[in-house]
């Protein structure tokens, strides 16, 4: 990249998120992530019917963003 | 290929209990087929797998936002992670947040180390030495009153007319459940340094804009009806998962729910209440 490569203009992220490794002084960044699921197996999202929210257990204020 | 333990029970309703992975859940499936032979061993040869794992574990849906869940598996380029060694250099740091301001989504930043209450605030001091980071004291909702100290760490580039939410990721017990990735050796912090999208638009914060992990591309488009839905499973998941934790804890502004002690380990680092907004 490094910080010459983003300070140019050229991104240090790949789309095909390749793992590198960089230096920025004392500092060292790995980027990117090694692909796991064919270790732990594919994560189906699971569709989870969670309970309806119980009475008192939410406010006005109860809000994502509050 | 294993299949992943499910070591994290967690009570939810009357006869109801989820179960999620833990970090050594994760671990002993990497050790058993002879990836890496320890913790130390991950963090130190393998430390690209950490963001991978950390993906793996949103999926489960611990993290209550389906949304999470969702992006996390498309393994979406748009939202890529950092494993950052050795001491933080923040003014390099800033380098690449303004590359991941223009080119991604969000961007998960992995800290490895104890992950204790005292690491999140040597993190926060080391960040907050470049004038582009602040942390700030966020009050609790008012009909909440608990033991813990809410801060929201905040990225703000010179010049633009917003800041960044960090959201915290740790193991220690003061974290809300949802943050909470039980045994994992690492701090992350995930933001978007991205400009705000024009929804869910938070109130301004000294005269900036919030961007936050919900203007993240949630890859509907127009499908309102299914965007609807994802926000009321992710809505009924928080509170059931969260239980009698308080919710201010659990909040997007909120980056780390620290124990009251780390007050005084943030000293300068740390704007308190009076002199922030109340929130």
């Amino acid at each position: 990249m490094d910080k010459e490569k983003a300070e140019n203009g050229q991104s240090i992220f790949t789309s095909g998120g390749e793992v590198k490794e960089v230096k920025a002084g004392s500092m060292s960044m790995v980027i990117g992530s090694e692909k796991l699921s064919d270790k732990f197996g594919e994560q189906e999202i699971e569709e989870y019917d969670y309970p309806e929210i119980p009475e008192g257990a939410t406010s006005e204020y109860d809000t994502w963003l509050g | 290929m294993g299949k992943v333990s499910k070591s994290v029970l967690r009570e939810i309703g009357a006869n109801k209990t989820r179960a999620f992975s833990s970090f050594d859940d994760y671990l002993s499936i990497l050790i058993a087929d002879g990836t890496v032979k320890s913790t130390h061993d991950l963090v130190t040869r393998k430390p690209e797998l950490l963001g991978q794992i950390l993906f793996q574990w949103y999926q489960q849906g611990q993290i209550a936002c389906v949304f999470a869940q969702v992006l996390a598996k498309a393994a979406t380029a748009a939202w890529q992670s950092i494993t950052i060694k050795g001491t933080v250099d923040v003014g390099g740091l800033e380098n690449v947040l303004k590359d991941a301001a223009v080119n991604l989504d969000a961007l998960q930043l992995i800290f490895p180390g104890p992950a204790t209450a005292q690491h999140a605030c040597e993190l926060i001091k080391s960040l907050c030495v470049h004038p582009s980071w602040t942390c700030k004291e966020i009050d609790w909702m008012p009909d909440e009153k608990g033991r813990s100290l809410q801060v929201g760490l905040r990225w703000h580039m010179e010049g633009s007319d917003y800041l960044s939410w960090v959201l915290g990721i740790a193991p220690f017990d003061t974290m809300p459940f949802t943050r909470r990735f039980v045994g994992a050796p690492f701090i992350a912090l995930v933001l978007r340094s991205r400009p705000p999208a024009n929804f869910a638009q938070a109130s301004p914060e000294d005269g900036l804009n919030p961007s936050h992990l919900a203007h993240m591309d949630d890859m509907l488009g127009d499908d309102e009806e299914m965007r609807a839905k994802r926000s009321d499973v992710t809505k009924r998941g928080k509170i059931a998962l969260l239980g009698s934790e308080l919710r201010s804890t659990a909040r997007a502004k909120v980056t780390f729910s620290l124990p009251l002690w780390c007050r005084d380990v943030l000293g300068d680092a740390l704007i308190p209440l009076q002199r922030s907004e109340r929130t």
